[in-house]
């Protein structure tokens, strides 16, 4: 068997995995994007005064309504799953060692797995976004043209790949932690705010936005929202690509060295 | 009463023991609740920035309904929080039937079995952000000083329900994962003051599904701009809500077949 195939066989296992869940997925996948866009939508309006204020910092309304839908529904493509996690447990456990003995690359087999996970929340994620863009149709800004969205679109999946680089990268750690589920619970709330998702990381005060743009967390609501509502002007897409790239690289080489040394430290009993 | 609170100090000292064994997870859940204030404070500093009012609450008020709705946070995840998520696995497991064969109420010993040290010190920080909320305001009037303490009391009732009712189903369709978010989803609600919310909304988000009284009712009452309407459904709903969770949650545990089923 080719390689790809190996690991398009690891996606299949982790698919039916996955869909053993598939209630429990599409229930809280759903749930949380419909209250998440529902609340930031009422906040939202409550800011712009009930249609008394025509722009906000030089946003309209129906600009930023559309920035607050996609940028929740971005976040809940992209967010790190149940996957990752697992992998600090088989660590801790000593069941990592089923990967050891056998012809596969940890990173890329779980990357698989994660990838087929995120199979079966994509669909109510986007079958949440098309009822949402049928009923916003007749307030979307012009801007909001398919070719936003075909823009946006490599960016989510870079997103997807970032967020599970940082999600495994801090996995990893439980070869010298016991236990590092409190490091993903703050990294996971961290990303409500680094990533745009509660508010546009163009509000942010000068110094702030020029931190945030060197930093990697915006690829996974800011930057694919901020196309497709045209808060991101198109000329800035090729500095965004390229910094996402080195960002990727960094994380891959981070999560290579941290696999690499946390290996030492490991010790697993049978098979 | 007297047994139940000596039987808690008990709880709270083998709780404190196991954090002192473990005390980087004791400051790591610490941290996750700093990072949520963080986040939820950091949303509304970026919208001010730009607005001085948010649905008729300037900077200083929303730091008060903050403030509340971190100490009730704080509470609640000092108090029940962490039993709430033992839960469905107490079914599954059968370990539920530890807790019924004891010659407690179980709603008590299932709710207030485990209390979470890390989240007092989060308090700590909730009292803080109330304070400067507080401090950037003139003095609250007498009756409203006295009438907060109750209301925030009243706040934390309607959450340790809201877990009842979660709990309750989690027992009747043997739910093990996930059942809990769907209460860290709605909770949403309860995060920004009701008064942001439609008027339809705000009234079942008071009377039906009543998040509005976590916090934004207690920070109305002790700035003194809540209605009557609003002060009469925060001190009748909440005990009301609790005794019909509590008859519910023993009612579903009828249904709860053991670990010998």
């Amino acid at each position: 068997m080719s390689c790809l195939g190996v690991y398009a066989s690891i996606a299949r296992v982790g698919l039916s995995a996955a869909l053993m869940y598939r209630t429990n997925f599409l229930f809280t996948a759903g749930l949380t994007v419909v209250v998440g866009v529902t609340v930031q939508l009422f906040l939202w309006l409550a800011v712009y005064g009930w249609g008394q204020q025509t722009a906000f910092a030089g946003v309209p309304f129906a600009q930023m309504a559309l920035y607050v839908a996609c940028a929740t529904l971005s976040l809940g493509i992209t967010r790190g799953g149940r996957v990752e996690r697992m992998v600090a447990e088989e660590i801790r456990t000593g069941e990592l060692i089923r990967y050891l003995l056998k012809p596969i690359t940890h990173g890329p087999a779980t990357l698989a797995l994660a990838l087929s996970e995120r199979v079966v929340t994509f669909p109510i994620v986007l079958g949440l976004a098309l009822v949402a863009a049928w009923i916003a149709l007749p307030w979307l800004p012009a801007q909001a043209g398919v070719e936003r969205v075909v823009a946006a679109a490599p960016f989510l999946a870079v997103g997807i790949v970032l967020n599970f680089l940082m999600g495994l990268g801090i996995s990893y750690l439980a070869f010298w932690m016991d236990e590092v589920w409190t490091l993903h619970v703050v990294k996971d709330i961290s990303l409500w705010f680094l990533s745009g998702q509660l508010v546009p990381l163009s509000l942010l005060p000068h110094g702030l936005q020029m931190v945030s743009e060197w930093l990697p967390f915006q690829y996974l609501a800011y930057v694919p929202a901020g196309i497709i509502a045209g808060l991101i002007p198109v000329e800035k897409l090729p500095v965004f690509a390229l910094r996402a790239i080195a960002w990727c690289l960094l994380l891959t080489a981070g999560v290579a060295v941290l696999w690499r040394f946390g290996l030492r430290r490991f010790g697993g009993y049978g098979g | 009463m007297l047994l139940g609170l000596r039987l808690w100090g008990l709880f709270l000292a083998q709780a404190l023991s196991r954090e002192m064994e473990y005390r980087l997870h004791l400051w790591l859940s610490f941290l996750i609740d700093v990072v949520w204030y963080a986040v939820q404070v950091g949303l509304f500093e970026v919208i001010y920035l730009h607005t001085p009012t948010i649905a008729g609450w300037s900077r200083a008020e929303m730091a008060v309904f903050l403030g509340t709705l971190f100490v009730v946070d704080a509470l609640n995840m000092a108090l029940f929080s962490t039993n709430f998520w033992r839960l469905p696995q107490y079914v599954l497991t059968g370990e539920l039937d530890f807790f019924l064969l004891k010659p407690v109420s179980p709603f008590f010993l299932v709710f207030l079995r485990y209390p979470n040290v890390a989240s007092f010190l989060n308090l700590a920080v909730a009292l803080t952000v109330l304070g400067y909320g507080f401090s950037l305001l003139p003095p609250a009037s007498v009756e409203a000083a006295v009438a907060y303490p109750v209301f925030l009391v009243n706040g934390l009732l309607c959450m340790l329900s809201f877990q009842a009712l979660i709990g309750a189903l989690a027992i009747r369709i043997l739910a093990a994962e996930g059942i809990q978010h769907t209460f860290h989803i709605l909770y949403q609600f309860g995060m920004k003051p009701d008064s942001i919310y439609a008027p339809m909304l705000r009234r079942i988000l008071l009377y039906v599904f009543p998040m509005g009284l976590v916090a934004s009712v207690p920070a109305q009452v002790v700035l003194g701009r809540a209605s009557w309407e609003v002060v009469s459904a925060g001190l009748v709903v909440p005990p009301l809500l609790l005794l019909v969770s509590r008859f519910l949650f023993l009612r579903a545990l009828r249904y709860y077949t053991g670990a010998s089923a």
